[in-house]
């Protein structure tokens, strides 16, 4: 009795004293985290005017100049967190010249610095800044640091910075290239990190799409998607033909960026026996607003498969009155039972979108249109027409 | 706006320098501060300066009965006579002698009149006295207050909030400020402003509703004002929904000022 008793006291000491270190650690975790965030503060204030003469003289011709006296690595986090988030927000010639300040200031070689720390969270720091400060002559540092890096998702963080500081494209398309060959499954977001270069890098998507790996095949036509501007390369044409379903897809999107589609492929598609090709014509007409094919539309919303239909008639009702007419026809019944519920859905939407989006002459005229085909179909006694 | 002049002994002292650039259409900046100094202050201010900037050739004089400190600064322009402001206020702050804001110009860039500019300066530093020791460029205003384009800014951004009011202001506009949607809203009913620019992502209210509601505002109030988003969202759908929802311009970030400014001016031109 006596040894559980004092087993006891001894437990409760242990666990008094494990709170007490608990409580001064959380205590001294906030106090230093109020201490710097008042230095950070003070130090604001002592650049207040400075960074006045920097936002009223960023349009000025003349060079923005670095303050005067030397920075202590504080300073210059403090300064960084300012000015960097202008660099983000801005482009042309108001962010190169921030960056000129930026290297003026000194941050670049401040980050470079802090890219050989001991620590990695101070390392991806600064690797993080200095993509956002191009900084073209980190790049190979870069490179090795992701190298170096256990190859979890800060890996991206490296690699968005490789990409905003790299001046060769091979150097993008080397990138690409390790990240797809060392498991990274998610292609839009590397393809979306190679869009964060400032080079022209249409030739290495092109290259990929010549590549045996389907990943790079699929990050070669992702990343055209957005330079439909020059005729597309004949290859992609095979991808279209491709097994896998998803760079049929990325192949078929891609060409209908590029309009390169004849009256017969579009034809050809929504008679496609896969429905969720089907389903993506159906969308891709109303969005592009390719009034020609609202008859093709109002085939599709008799089919069976009720997401391609309800997709129909989304893009129906995106067709004008046009496409409005025809799902007041459907809804009616004038083509039999199938669809009738999606067109009728679509009718109320379309007429509640415009009644709230009153802010032209053209949006009234264009609503009385849609009331008036509605009214020819169901009658000015209906119960919608009522409503409105 | 009737004009006292103010007689001040840095307008003499700097009249000749002036008539000097203002023929020879050479550059000077001008810096004015509101400022108590003795002999021994202006000649460790003297030094200060000649240590800190020893290329830049520059005239003082101050006006010990208006407290007023003038600085003539030879073959510069505006960016850097504001820079130099800088190391001038400092001093002042340091030996805690700076009694209010200081003023900065600079001929050709502000006014093709240097004496005239100089005597705004000292005029408008005396008539609006000010506690606030803060830099101020000076602005030839040749627009009238009332003619002045007014525009919203309603961003929960404040880097954006501070680049585009700064920017703007400078352009000529009355730029008003808003970090969320419904502090938006209650600024655009009291301001009815020219000219709306509006983030989609907004807090309190969603940035379409924010756009609806103040189409609202406009058919109750018989007024109009264009709307631009200036957005991270880059979706060709964002763009098209937000279009259908009024807005007359859509422009993504990272933006560049110059076609932001061109824009604005489009849109305010129209619309008069």
């Amino acid at each position: 009795m006596f040894i559980n008793l004092q087993a006891a006291y001894w437990m409760i000491a242990i666990l008094l004293i494990l709170m007490i270190i608990f409580m001064f650690l959380t205590l001294s975790i906030k106090v230093s985290k109020k201490i710097s965030a008042k230095k950070e503060e003070k130090c604001l204030a002592d650049f207040h005017s400075y960074l006045h003469y920097l936002q009223v003289q960023l349009d000025n011709q003349a060079i923005l100049r670095p303050p005067v006296k030397t920075l202590s690595p504080f300073e210059k986090k403090v300064l960084q967190n300012t000015l960097l988030p202008w660099v983000e927000r801005l482009k042309g010639v108001h962010r190169e010249k921030l960056l000129t300040l930026c290297e003026d200031i000194g941050l670049n070689q401040y980050n470079k610095k802090r890219l050989q720390s001991p620590w990695s969270m101070v390392r991806l720091d600064a690797a993080y800044h200095l993509g956002i400060l191009r900084d073209h002559g980190a790049t190979s540092q870069l490179i090795s640091m992701l190298h170096r890096s256990n190859f979890d998702s800060s890996v991206y963080i490296i690699a968005r910075s490789i990409a905003q500081t790299s001046e060769n494209p091979e150097e993008i398309k080397h990138l690409i290239q390790y990240l797809v060959n060392n498991g990274k499954q998610h292609l839009h977001l590397i393809a979306d990190i190679s869009k964060e270069s400032s080079l022209d890098i249409r030739p290495v998507y092109v290259d990929f799409l010549y590549e045996t790996h389907p990943k790079l095949n699929k990050i070669g036509l992702i990343g055209l998607q957005d330079q439909v501007d020059q005729e597309l390369p004949e290859i992609v044409q095979s991808f279209v033909q491709s097994e896998d379903k998803e760079t049929k897809i990325l192949a078929l999107q891609l060409r209908m960026a590029a309009m390169d589609l004849t009256e017969k492929d579009i034809h050809h598609y929504l008679q496609s026996p896969d429905w969720e090709i089907r389903n993506l014509f159906a969308d891709w007409i109303g969005y592009a607003g390719l009034v020609q094919y609202t008859e093709l539309l109002k085939e599709r919303m008799q089919e069976s498969h009720w997401i391609v239909a309800r997709t129909s008639a989304k893009s129906l009702a995106r067709l004008g009155e046009q496409g409005f007419e025809i799902l007041c026809e459907i809804a009616a019944g004038l083509h039999g039972e199938q669809g009738k519920e999606p067109a009728e859905e679509y009718i109320h939407e379309k007429l509640k979108q415009t009644i709230h989006g009153f802010s032209q002459v053209n949006d009234i005229t264009e609503y009385n249109h849609n009331v008036f085909i509605y009214q020819k179909y169901f009658g000015k006694n209906h119960e919608l027409t009522k409503a409105l | 706006m009737t004009e006292t002049r103010m007689n001040s002994s840095i307008i003499q002292s700097f009249k000749h320098f002036l008539h000097y650039y203002q023929a020879s259409n050479l550059p000077c900046g001008l810096i004015i501060a509101h400022a108590a100094l003795d002999q021994k202050g202006i000649h460790s201010l003297i030094t200060h300066l000649e240590k800190e900037e020893p290329a830049t050739a520059f005239q003082v004089n101050y006006d010990t009965e208006h407290h007023i400190l003038g600085l003539l600064l030879d073959d510069c322009d505006l960016g850097y006579t504001h820079f130099y402001a800088l190391h001038v206020k400092d001093f002042l702050e340091e030996k805690d002698r700076l009694m209010g804001e200081m003023v900065v110009g600079n001929f050709p860039e502000n006014s093709d009149h240097a004496e005239q500019m100089l005597s705004r300066m000292i005029n408008e530093m005396m008539i609006e006295q000010t506690n606030k020791q803060e830099i101020r460029v000076f602005d030839n205003e040749t627009i009238q207050k009332t003619d002045k384009k007014s525009v919203l800014i309603v961003d929960h951004d404040n880097s954006i909030v501070h680049l585009l009011t700064n920017y703007l202001q400078r352009k000529g506009y009355i730029v008003h400020a808003a970090t969320d949607g419904k502090h938006g809203l209650e600024q655009y009913q009291n301001l009815l402003p020219d000219l709306v620019i509006t983030e989609i992502n907004l807090s309190g209210i969603g940035g379409y509703q924010f756009i609806n509601q103040i189409k609202n505002i406009d058919k109750q109030t018989k007024g109009h004002s264009e709307i631009m988003v200036l957005t991270n969202k880059q979706l060709e759908e964002d763009i098209k929904r937000t279009f259908e929802y009024g807005a007359a311009e859509y422009i993504t970030k990272p933006f560049s000022l110059i076609e932001l400014e061109a824009r604005i001016k489009r849109l305010v031109e129209v619309t008069e």
